[in-house]
């Protein structure tokens, strides 16, 4: 085996045509001497071949005066999709109420920061902590109700960062958490209603969550007047 | 480069860019966003581009997209417990909540080169490539990445890794 491997650049350009003679006859003639680098190619090959297959068309470059973002693309229906799923999930993260409650009287306004030494920093709905870090929220409801901060791993495992207590309209509540050395990601949520919540009931809406990984699950399936939540992860 | 002059490096290199997109992202949809994505931010950087080596641009511009697609984490469409060499053959369901549990488990990098390696065979040197560094490092990196989607998925140690 050469001790100096064709890159995989290389290979994808060679399937292309994209190489000039010198270097399509040094490969080709390795190719025939190294049958690992052979196997590599025919990969290189069948990858490229499938994904030229039905290639969604060019997107339609945006002029430059437009505003970044403000791009125009051609995508499949489903791109479409997907994209405008992006947007409500951005929307009920930050305004909607979760999709399976009966009648929203009451929401929550969080807001979170990052602590690591000194300094403290907003966050958005994912935050990249490291061993250490601290997470500091502040939270307040336009009604009465009874206030309970979670945390969910992607092992499964429940902790209670905030038990359910009764909160006033407008009363600023504060907290914080602070990370392990836990490598997973996890998801801290900020659960509100008119009704005590406990942990059996975090627990079960866990369960009935299981197939889907904690990143995804926005809002935990509870019939309740509000809920937000943060992502954690370590990058 | 102008609109026209795009329009045929999607059309020369668009097919290998797919490749790789599907590589990392594992599965489809989020490939065909990450194709589109990385071709607009080209289109956008394209005056900082010296007109060298334009697949080896559009490849570095991919790999940084797809990272930040995975970062959404749609379940892959394989079944990363028969990577690693588990005896009973996951059913569907399943397969599905290791792909998740791996997903969610892992920075977006850590799980596309657990990916490439066990779902798409790339050698260890190709994944370096693909991540900018060196064999040395990936491979360590790597042997990080293992054990703890061993953990993830409840395989013990003893087992062997492909």
């Amino acid at each position: 085996m050469s001790t100096d491997p064709i890159s995989r650049l290389q290979l994808e350009r060679f399937a292309l045509g994209d190489l000039d003679e010198a270097d399509v006859a040094r490969i080709e003639s390795q190719v025939e001497t190294d049958p690992e680098l052979a196997e590599r190619l025919q990969a290189v090959r069948n990858a490229v071949a499938a994904a030229a297959d039905d290639l969604p068309p060019a997107p339609v470059w945006p002029d430059d005066e437009a505003e970044p973002g403000k791009v125009v693309r051609l995508f499949p229906v489903a791109l479409v999709a997907s994209t405008l799923a992006l947007a409500a999930a951005l929307v009920l993260w930050f305004r909607a109420p979760p999709p399976d409650a009966v009648q929203f009287r009451g929401t929550l306004d969080v807001e979170v920061e990052r602590v690591r030494g000194d300094r403290a920093k907003p966050q958005g709905p994912v935050v990249e902590v490291q061993a250490g870090d601290r997470l500091q929220y502040t939270i307040s409801s336009d009604t009465d109700g009874h206030l309970m901060v979670v945390d969910v791993q992607d092992d499964g495992a429940v902790s209670v960062i905030y038990d359910s207590t009764p909160i006033d309209a407008h009363e600023l509540i504060q907290g914080a958490a602070q990370f392990d050395d836990y490598e997973g990601s996890e998801r801290i949520y900020f659960l509100f209603d008119d009704q005590e919540l406990t942990l059996l009931h975090v627990r079960d809406a866990v369960e009935r969550a299981w197939d889907r990984p904690v990143a995804d699950l926005d809002a935990l399936p509870l019939k309740i007047e509000d809920q937000r939540s943060v992502l954690v992860v370590r990058p | 480069m102008n609109k026209r002059e795009f329009d045929d490096l999607y059309t020369r290199y668009a097919p290998a860019v797919r490749a790789r997109c599907r590589a990392m992202c594992g599965n489809p949809v989020d490939a065909d966003e990450a194709l589109q994505d990385t071709f607009l931010r080209a289109w956008r950087a394209r005056r900082r581009f010296d007109g060298r080596h334009p697949l080896a641009w559009l490849q570095t511009i991919a790999r940084n997209t797809c990272v930040d697609l995975l970062r959404r984490r749609r379940p892959w469409v394989d079944e990363p417990r028969a990577w690693l060499d588990l005896p009973d053959a996951p059913v569907s369901m399943g397969a599905r909540l290791d792909s998740a549990k791996l997903l969610s488990g892992f920075n977006p990098e850590d799980a596309a080169i657990l990916r490439l390696r066990h779902a798409e065979g790339w050698r260890i040197h190709e994944i370096a490539e693909h991540f900018d560094t060196s064999s040395r490092t990936l491979r360590r990196r790597l042997e990080r990445i293992e054990r703890r989607a061993r953990a993830i998925l409840g395989i013990s140690e003893t087992s062997h890794v492909h």
